[in-house]
C-alpha cells in the first residue's frame, strides 16, 4: 500500500519535471535564455536534476553573457559527472574567457589521489559499498570454510576497500569543505575591510574562482591560491559546492545567490 | 786522504771569505728604451751578490703593461779567485696604450733584507698603419669582403698573418659585438708571399661574419698571441728546432674595421619569407614518372646555395587530390670552405596515387634575399608530370626513406585549425536526470548499506560460537538433569531400589558420556576413582549401590529412607570433587 502511494507519487513528480526540462531546452533553443534559466533554476529549486541541469543552466548563462555563473554552474556540474566530455569542454571554453590569470596549486594529496577528480561521490560510494560487501562475504565464508585462495581474495578485497574508504572519504571531505567561489560581477573591488570605504587592494573579474575563508554581515573574505586575501560583497561571488548533494540546506540558503 | 783534507781547507779558505766580501745590488735593465705598441721588451732584474732571493721580484711601474715571465737563470763565477754569483729575472712586457712610462724600481728580498734597483724609462709609440712602409718582422692585417651588408648576409672577414721569422703557440683572440657572430671558414692556410718589396710567409684564416641586426658595426681589432724566435740568432741544424731556442712573447693586433649593416627591404618581401639571404638554386626530380595506381613514386626537391644556408626552410608539399603523400625526413648539410658557408637540404615525398590518370605535380617555390641584385628572388620547381596507370590491385608499397622503412612514416597532415569557438549544445536526455542522489541526506540508508554485511558476519559469527559452547556444554547438562532426576526421586521416596539402581546409572552414563547398559558396584566405584572422584566417595557409591542389589535380589523393592536421603548427599559430593 505504502509502495503504491510512492510509486505514484513519484510518477506524477516526475512528469512535472520532464515537462519543465523540455520547456527550459525549448526556451534555450529559441533563444530564450533568461527563460531557460529560470525553468532550470526552478527544477534545481524543487529538488529534481543532476550535472546535466547544472549544465544546462550553465550553457543558459553562458549565451547570456553571465560568464561568472555560466562557470559556477559548470563547477557544479562537474562535481557531479566530472568525466562529461561536453562540460569539460565548456568549462574549459569558460574558464579561457576570465580575464584574470590564477595557477591552480595542486597540494600533495590532491596529487596522490589524482584520480578522485575523474570520480563523482555516487560513483565513489557505490564502489565502495560493493567491496564492503564482497569483504564481509568472503569473512563469512571463511567462517565456514577457510582455503587459501579466498585468503589471497580477501587481501586483494581488502587492499581495494581501503584505498576506495579513503578515496570515498577524502572525497566526501573536500565536497563538503569546498570553499571555492566564483566572481559573479564584470569587476569586483577586493578590500581591505568589510567596508565600502576600506583601501581597494586588488579587482577581480568575473569567472574567477577564489577560495572564501569566511563571511560576516554580507561580506565575505576570499584568498588566492597565491595567498593575496581581502573582503568582498557576498552578493558578488557564488560558492561552488551550495548546489552538491553534500551542502547543508542552511548553507545553500545562506550562500544563494540567484 | 790528506790530499781530500787539503782540498776541502783550499776551497773553504777561498769560499768564505768571498763569501763575507760579496754585496747585494739588483738592477732592471730593457733591451730597448723605444718601442711599438706591438712590440714586447724584454726586461731582465738582475741580482748580484747572492745565488738565490727569498723571493720573486716585486716590479713598480707595470700597470700599463701585459707582463709574462721568461724564467730565471743563476749564475755562480771564480776568476783568479775572485767569487761573484748573481740571479737573473727575465720579463717580457707588452704595452697596452702608447705614452712614456718609467719602469721600476724592482723590490727584491735577500736574507730578509729588501733591495731596490735602478729605474728605467721605456717610450711606447703607436702602431705603424698596415700600409706603411717598414713594418716590422710580425704583423697583422685584417680585411672585409664588403663595407656593406644586409641582416644576416655572410661577409667574409680574413686574418693575415705576416711572418718573416719562426713563431709558435699562436693564439687568436677575435674582436666581441653583439648581434655579430664570427664562424671560422675551414683551416688556416699558408703560403708565401710579397708585402712591400719583402716576402713574408703568410698565415690566413678566413672567417663568416654575419651581422644579426641592422646597424653600424665598429670592429675592434683582433689580437694575436705567440712566442717569437729571433732569426737573426738561428743556427741550423738539429738546434733550429724552437724548443731549443729562447723565443719572447709577442702580441700584436689588426687594425680595426668599419661594417654597416643594413635591414632587408620591406619592399617586395614575399608572404612567409623565411629570412634566407643568399644566393641559392632548386632542383626537383620525380622517379618514376609513370606508375601504377598503388604503385609510388619518389619527388625529390634539392636546394643548394650559398649564404645563411641554416635558415632553408622544410618545404610542404602541397595537397594533391587521389595522391597519398609520405614526407621523408628533409637531409640538410652545411660546408663552409674559403669563399663562405655553403650548404644544401633535400626533401623527399613519396607519391602513392589512387587511382589512374594523368597527374601534374605543381611547382614548390622557394624565396630568398639576393644580396648581389638587392631584391628578393623567388625560384620554383617546373610542374612535374605523372602518369598513372590502372593498378594491378596489389597491395600498396610505398617507397621511402630509411626512416619510413622503420615505420616513422608521416602523410602530409595539416593542423586542424580553429575557425571559431562556442561551447557545446544543451544535454536533452532526460536519462539519468534523477542523478542528484543524496547519499548523505539519506544517512540512515547509507549507513545500513555500509552496516549490513557487517552486521550479518557478527550474527553469524556468534551464531556459530553459540552453537560451538551448546555442543560442548551438552553432556554436562545431561548430567546435571540427571543428578537433578535422581536428587528429585530420592527426595519424593517414591522410587524402589530397581528403579534407584537405573537412575544412578542413568547419571553415571550421561554424567561421564557413557553407554552402559548394566552398572555393577565396582564398575561404578572404578568409573568414579577415574573421573577424579576420593575413594572414599567412590566406595560409599559402592556400598549404596550394593545394598540396592541386596534389596532387589532379596525382594524387598522398597528402599529405606536412609538410602533416600543419602544419595543426594552423594551426588552433591561427588559433583564437589569432580569440579
Amino acid at each position: 500500500m505504502v509502495l503504491l502511494y510512492v510509486t505514484s507519487n513519484h510518477g506524477a513528480s516526475a512528469d512535472e519535471w520532464e515537462e519543465g526540462f523540455f520547456k527550459a531546452n525549448q526556451a534555450y533553443k529559441v533563444g530564450d535564455f533568461q527563460e531557460a534559466i529560470e525553468e532550470y533554476l526552478r527544477l534545481i529549486r524543487s529538488g529534481h536534476g543532476g550535472g546535466q541541469i547544472y549544465y544546462n543552466l550553465g550553457n543558459a548563462y553562458f549565451r547570456a553573457g553571465q560568464l561568472g555563473r555560466a562557470i559556477l554552474e559548470y563547477e557544479r556540474a562537474q562535481l557531479l559527472m566530472p568525466r562529461d566530455p561536453d562540460l569539460n569542454f565548456n568549462l574549459s571554453h569558460a574558464r579561457d574567457q576570465v580575464r584574470d590569470a590564477i595557477e591552480e596549486s595542486r597540494g600533495f594529496i590532491e596529487a596522490a589521489f589524482f584520480w578522485l577528480e575523474s570520480f563523482n561521490l555516487n560513483e565513489l560510494f557505490w564502489s565502495f559499498a560493493l567491496l564492503n560487501l564482497l569483504l564481509w562475504a568472503i569473512l563469512i565464508i571463511r567462517l565456514f570454510h577457510k582455503t587459501e585462495w579466498l585468503y589471497y581474495m580477501l587481501l586483494l578485497i581488502l587492499s581495494a576497500w581501503f584505498v576506495t574508504g579513503l578515496s570515498f572519504g577524502l572525497k566526501y571531505y573536500w565536497i563538503s569543505n569546498d570553499d571555492r567561489v566564483v566572481i559573479l560581477q564584470k569587476e569586483v573591488n577586493i578590500l581591505a575591510g568589510p567596508e565600502e570605504d576600506d583601501t581597494v587592494l586588488f579587482k577581480l573579474h568575473e569567472g574567477t574562482v577564489v577560495f572564501q575563508e569566511r563571511s560576516e554581515d554580507g561580506w565575505s573574505l576570499v584568498r588566492l591560491p597565491d595567498k593575496k586575501r581581502g573582503w568582498v560583497k557576498s552578493r558578488a561571488i557564488g560558492l561552488i559546492s551550495c548546489g552538491s548533494p553534500v551542502t547543508s540546506t542552511s548553507r545553500r540558503q545562506r550562500f544563494s545567490v540567484h | 786522504m790528506k790530499k781530500i783534507i787539503l782540498l776541502l781547507v783550499f776551497f773553504a779558505s777561498i769560499l768564505v771569505p768571498c763569501q763575507t766580501r760579496a754585496e747585494v745590488s739588483v738592477s732592471l735593465s730593457l733591451d730597448r728604451q723605444e718601442a711599438a705598441l706591438s712590440d714586447s721588451t724584454r726586461m731582465v732584474i738582475k741580482v748580484s751578490g747572492t745565488r738565490s732571493c727569498d723571493s720573486s721580484p716585486v716590479i713598480k711601474g707595470l700597470d700599463s703593461f701585459q707582463v709574462s715571465q721568461g724564467g730565471s737563470s743563476s749564475r755562480v763565477e771564480i776568476i783568479n779567485g775572485n767569487f761573484s754569483s748573481s740571479v737573473d729575472y727575465t720579463y717580457y712586457i707588452q704595452p697596452s696604450k702608447p705614452g712614456a712610462f718609467q719602469i721600476g724600481p724592482a723590490e727584491v728580498k735577500v736574507n730578509g733584507k729588501a733591495f731596490q734597483s735602478n729605474i728605467s724609462t721605456l717610450s711606447i709609440l703607436k702602431a705603424a698603419s698596415p700600409e706603411s712602409p717598414g713594418r716590422g718582422p710580425i704583423f697583422l692585417m685584417s680585411t672585409l669582403s664588403s663595407k656593406k651588408a644586409y641582416v644576416e648576409e655572410q661577409v667574409l672577414y680574413i686574418l693575415k698573418l705576416y711572418l718573416k721569422t719562426s713563431v709558435s703557440d699562436i693564439s687568436l683572440q677575435l674582436p666581441e659585438l653583439d648581434h655579430l657572430a664570427f664562424k671560422q671558414l675551414g683551416k688556416p692556410k699558408e703560403y708565401q708571399g710579397v708585402y712591400d718589396g719583402s716576402t713574408y710567409r703568410i698565415i690566413e684564416v678566413p672567417y663568416g661574419l654575419m651581422a644579426l641586426k641592422a646597424g653600424d658595426y665598429g670592429i675592434k681589432p683582433s689580437r694575436m698571441s705567440m712566442t717569437a724566435y729571433d732569426s737573426s740568432r738561428s743556427r741550423r741544424g738539429f738546434f733550429e728546432d724552437p724548443f731549443f731556442r729562447a723565443g719572447r712573447p709577442v702580441s700584436i693586433v689588426s687594425q680595426a674595421l668599419e661594417l654597416k649593416v643594413i635591414p632587408l627591404p620591406e619592399k617586395g618581401k614575399p608572404k612567409g619569407f623565411s629570412g634566407l639571404v643568399g644566393s641559392f638554386k632548386i632542383e626537383a626530380t620525380l622517379v618514376p614518372s609513370k606508375i601504377r595506381a598503388g604503385e609510388s613514386a619518389t619527388l625529390t626537391v634539392h636546394i643548394s646555395g650559398r649564404g645563411n644556408v641554416n635558415r632553408i626552410p622544410d618545404l610542404k608539399m602541397p595537397g594533391l587530390d587521389h595522391i597519398k603523400v609520405y614526407a621523408d625526413e628533409p637531409v640538410f648539410e652545411a660546408h663552409p670552405d674559403f669563399k663562405g658557408l655553403a650548404g644544401f637540404k633535400t626533401m623527399k615525398w613519396a607519391l602513392v596515387p589512387e587511382q589512374q590518370g594523368d597527374y601534374e605535380i605543381p611547382p614548390i617555390s622557394l624565396s630568398f634575399f639576393d644580396p648581389d641584385t638587392d631584391e628578393y628572388r623567388i625560384i620554383q620547381t617546373p610542374k612535374q608530370p605523372l602518369i598513372v596507370l590502372p593498378g594491378k590491385g596489389k597491395m600498396i608499397m610505398v617507397e621511402a626513406g630509411p626512416d619510413n622503412q622503420n615505420g616513422n612514416s608521416k602523410s602530409v597532415k595539416q593542423g586542424v585549425e580553429e575557425i571559431g569557438h562556442d561551447i557545446l549544445p544543451l544535454h536533452t536526455s532526460i536519462r539519468n536526470l534523477e542523478a542528484r542522489s543524496s547519499i548523505i541526506s539519506g544517512g540512515l540508508f547509507l549507513w545500513l548499506t555500509l552496516l549490513l554485511p557487517f552486521v550479518l558476519y557478527v550474527s553469524t559469527f556468534l551464531g556459530l560460537r553459540l552453537k560451538r559452547r551448546s555442543v560442548r556444554a551438552m553432556p554436562a547438562h545431561k548430567a546435571k538433569r540427571a543428578a537433578k532426576n535422581l536428587i528429585r526421586q530420592c527426595r519424593q521416596g517414591r522410587g524402589d531400589a530397581n528403579n534407584l539402581s537405573l537412575c544412578v546409572r542413568d547419571y553415571l552414563n550421561d554424567r561421564f558420556g557413557l553407554i552402559l547398559a548394566s552398572l555393577t558396584p565396582d564398575d561404578a566405584a572404578n568409573i568414579l576413582t577415574s573421573k577424579g572422584v576420593g575413594p572414599g566417595t567412590a566406595q560409599k557409591l559402592r556400598a549404596i549401590l550394593i545394598g540396592l542389589e541386596n534389596n532387589i535380589y532379596t525382594g524387598q523393592t522398597r528402599t529405606s529412607g536412609r538410602i533416600n536421603n543419602e544419595i543426594p548427599r552423594l551426588i552433591k559430593e561427588i559433583e564437589r570433587e569432580i569440579r
